[in-house]
């Protein structure tokens, strides 16, 4: 029997660090819908609950696809995960993510700030990572605090955008997470997608306060 | 059982809620460590749920903090963190016990009346104080000055209530939802019906128990006007 090359007998803190991110990511909806399965056959009920029991799965189920849509974006060399050598309109970004928050009223996405501006990036990996910071900012605001997306300003070859949660605000807590980069925090498989994609393409993600998500993106001629 | 849920993701939250109450367990469920560390200090709860990733503390702090203040209700810990490290951790500062997530609920189920058991047995014996008033809640025996005082079943509810938050001004929602378990209004007149049976039975101790107007009733060893 030919003998495997020897496994390495440690694995680098950054990957263990990233895949307990990972684990715990998955770990969460994955438990809505065992949960959900779990209790919905627990006893007979009536058809009308074991379609809401299902929808409910179903969103879970989305949640993981999308993870895994991450995870895969995450995998794939800068170039691909950016889709830097392309240019998207920020008017058809915001018009995706206005629609994936419609009915929302805690989440406000500035269509009338964006515009036929163009920045580097694809149109799905730039949308992806900017719901990605609204989903950090939904998950980490104080009570009551209302999400928004919006152009703040253009600056030469800049367009600078904000994810806000106002007032009272995100937790201290979310916004230092932007800070630690082997984050082990919830949210930080959220985090490290949004700004790799954003930072494949010449852009950055930053934050000065404790209520907003600074991004800013290349502008393409 | 009262059990007090405290996760950020709405959709566990939401199940935890829903087949929770599907076993006749009293759920109040929140979603962040300062809403929770409100509660859990505000009402009487047989166990909290506690989930180890929350947005503004951690459940490790969380726990510390009640234990640190004195609240010694059992606490389950949950979490999608399952490594040894922080199993170890969750124990130490106080949790009861540790479920990984995805959990099986039956698991979840039996793990709370296992941790809920281990609380009571911790309760048993003890004696809450308050000036000349003395309450058993082991045997549900009551004194005013080492005479024996007879209450209802509410009465004595509402008694060990007040007791278990003397010094704090407990509000009629607290009184409706953890006396009366929801089922009145804070603006009914029941509460104060209660209230004023309960005076009559505690005699001299009655002046331990204020009304504080327009909040609900405090509770104090040195009493005073009745407010």
């Amino acid at each position: 029997m030919a003998e495997w090359p020897r496994a390495p007998a440690t694995i680098p803190a950054d990957l263990r660090s990233f895949a307990a991110a990972v684990a715990h990511e998955i770990r969460t909806p994955l438990s809505a819908a065992a949960g959900e399965a779990e209790v919905a056959l627990r006893r007979d009920r009536s058809p009308a609950e074991y379609r809401d029991a299902l929808r409910r799965i179903a969103a879970a189920v989305s949640e993981l696809v999308e993870i895994s849509g991450d995870l895969t974006l995450l995998s794939e060399p800068l170039d691909d995960a950016a889709g830097a050598s392309r240019s998207a309109t920020l008017g058809a970004i915001f018009a995706s993510i206005h629609q994936r928050y419609a009915g929302r009223a805690d989440v406000d996405v500035d269509l009338e700030s964006a515009s036929m501006t163009q920045v580097a990036g694809s149109e799905g990996h730039l949308a992806r990572a900017l719901t990605l910071l609204i989903e950090h900012a939904l998950r980490h605001r104080r009570a009551g605090a209302h999400v928004s997306l919006r152009i703040v300003a253009m600056t030469g070859a800049r367009v600078h955008l904000a994810v806000s949660a106002q007032p009272p605000g995100m937790w201290r807590h979310a916004w230092s997470a932007l800070h630690r980069t082997a984050d082990h925090a919830a949210g930080s498989l959220r985090l490290r997608t949004a700004r790799r994609v954003v930072e494949a393409t010449g852009g950055a993600v930053g934050s000065s306060d404790t209520n907003a998500v600074h991004i800013e993106l290349q502008r393409t001629a | 059982m009262r059990v007090l849920v405290v996760e950020d993701e709405a959709a566990t939250r939401d199940i935890l809620e829903r087949g929770l109450r599907e076993e006749q367990v009293q759920v109040e469920a929140v979603g962040d460590a300062t809403s929770a560390e409100s509660r859990a200090c505000a009402g009487a709860f047989d166990a909290i749920v506690l989930d180890v990733c929350l947005p503004d503390h951690d459940g490790f702090t969380l726990c510390r903090r009640l234990r640190a203040r004195g609240i010694d209700t059992p606490v389950l810990l949950l979490t999608g963190r399952s490594g040894l490290g922080d199993r170890v951790r969750g124990l130490d500062v106080g949790g009861d016990d540790y479920l990984a997530k995805p959990f099986a609920f039956a698991e979840l189920l039996a793990r709370l009346r296992a941790v809920t058991r281990r609380g009571r047995s911790r309760h048993l014996g003890g004696v809450l104080s308050c000036g000349s008033i003395e309450l058993d809640q082991r045997t549900r025996h009551v004194t005013v000055d080492k005479k024996a005082v007879f209450l209802s079943h509410t009465e004595f509810r509402l008694l060990e209530y007040l007791m278990r938050r003397a010094d704090d001004t407990v509000s009629r929602d607290d009184l409706a939802l953890y006396v009366w378990d929801g089922k009145e209004d804070r603006r009914s007149n029941v509460m104060d019906v209660y209230v004023s049976y309960l005076r009559k039975k505690l005699g001299p101790g009655s002046t331990l128990i204020r009304t504080v107007r327009g909040m609900g009733y405090t509770m104090t060893a040195q009493g005073g006007p009745r407010g």
